[in-house]
This record gives C-alpha cells, sequence and structure tokens, in this order.
C-alpha cells in the first residue's frame, strides 16, 4: 500500500492506528487504492463533547 | 552504481563537513596569518557549510513524505525550543563555564582568558543566534501567510 500510494510504510502505519490524519491528496490516494471512495476508507471522529 | 541524487547527496555533505574540519585542523597555522585572510578563509567555509547544509536540506524535504514531514516539523520546533533553553540553562552551571572558558583557551592559543570575556562573548554568540532565528521565523512566517492567501489560480 505504502508504495502504490507513495508514501512511507510509517505514513500508513500511523493512519490505520489513527495517529496521524493524512492530508486530502494521500486519502484520495489511498481510496483510490482500495478502489473505494474517501468515506468508505475513513470515518469522521465523533465530536467531543 | 549510485543515482544522481545520491551521488549529489554525498557532495554536499562532503562540502558541508570538510570546510569546518579544514579551518579546525589548520588552526595552528591560521594563527600565524593576517586578520584579513583568517576572516576570509572562515568566510568561505562558513558560507560553503550553509549553502551544502540549505541544499541538502530542500533535498531531502522533495524526498520525505507527509508523515516525515510532520516528524521533522515537530521535533525541529521543540528541538531548537528545548535546545535554547537548555544552553541558557547549561550557562548557569559553573562547570559548564569552565569547559567553555578551557575551550576558548585551547582553540584560541590563549593560556588564561579572561573568563568574564569569554562567557560574556559566548552569550552574546548564542543571543545572536537564536536572535537572528526568530527573526528569520518571523519572515519566513509572514511570507508563508503571504503566499498562501494569494488568489486563486484561473481555473482555465
Amino acid at each position: 500500500m505504502a508504495t502504490r500510494v507513495g508514501v512511507s510504510r510509517n505514513s500508513i502505519n500511523s493512519i490505520e492506528n489513527g495517529h496521524f490524519d493524512p492530508s486530502l491528496p494521500l486519502a484520495f490516494a489511498i481510496a483510490e487504492a482500495f478502489g473505494c471512495t474517501i468515506e468508505e476508507v475513513f470515518e469522521r471522529d465523533p465530536p467531543s463533547s | 552504481m549510485p543515482s544522481p541524487t545520491r551521488s549529489r547527496v554525498l557532495a554536499l555533505a562532503v562540502i558541508m563537513v570538510v570546510p569546518p574540519i579544514a579551518i579546525l585542523a589548520s588552526i595552528p597555522w591560521l594563527r600565524h596569518q593576517p586578520d584579513g585572510l583568517v576572516f576570509l578563509l572562515t568566510g568561505i567555509a562558513a558560507t560553503l557549510t550553509v549553502l551544502a547544509s540549505i541544499a541538502l536540506a530542500v533535498i531531502n524535504d522533495r524526498q520525505i513524505d507527509e508523515w516525515q514531514r510532520s516528524n521533522a516539523r515537530f521535533s525541529s520546533q521543540w528541538g531548537w525550543t528545548v535546545g535554547a533553553g537548555m544552553v541558557a540553562l547549561l550557562l548557569a552551571l559553573p562547570p559548564v563555564r569552565d569547559l567553555i572558558v578551557s575551550g576558548a583557551a585551547v582553540w584560541g592559543g590563549t593560556p588564561n582568558p579572561d573568563s568574564r570575556l569569554v562567557i560574556t562573548t559566548f552569550t552574546f554568540g548564542f543571543m545572536a543566534v537564536v536572535i537572528t532565528q526568530a527573526i528569520c521565523t518571523m519572515l519566513l512566517s509572514l511570507g508563508w501567510h503571504v503566499w498562501m492567501s494569494r488568489d486563486a489560480r484561473d481555473p482555465s
């Protein structure tokens, strides 16, 4: 995945673990790699009350 | 065969490291040279080192991804801040001050330098670095603000 979207494995690992929010272009690239839309891959954090 | 980028990085690293080492190694010879020549050679060395390090920073920045860039931003922002604070705190410790004075004695070729003068000069040098960094940071922040606030590109 990291190679396909042109970033490091650390980037993908941090995104998977929820420690790092990708930029919009990277989010699009990841969604495209999965053949999905951004909404299908990423979900919004619940608003903190 | 190394890639062009790798060769360029290696060449820049050599340009960055060799001049200060050459200056340090030639201190015994430089001591006997006129001030003008010493300032010229150290100025050339400093310029080469700074230009090479800037070029290396630009190359590195182009190669890293956004996670690594975020890491670099975090670590440099806090590293510079904490490092500057630590120098200010360390300067209050007598052993550190003695180390600076003894370093000045060895490298400056003066057996018994005025310790107050050495520490004052060191402090002024440190302040100059911090103030210059603060000014450059403000100017770059202003430039970034202006650049990012420019009009949208014509979609056609």
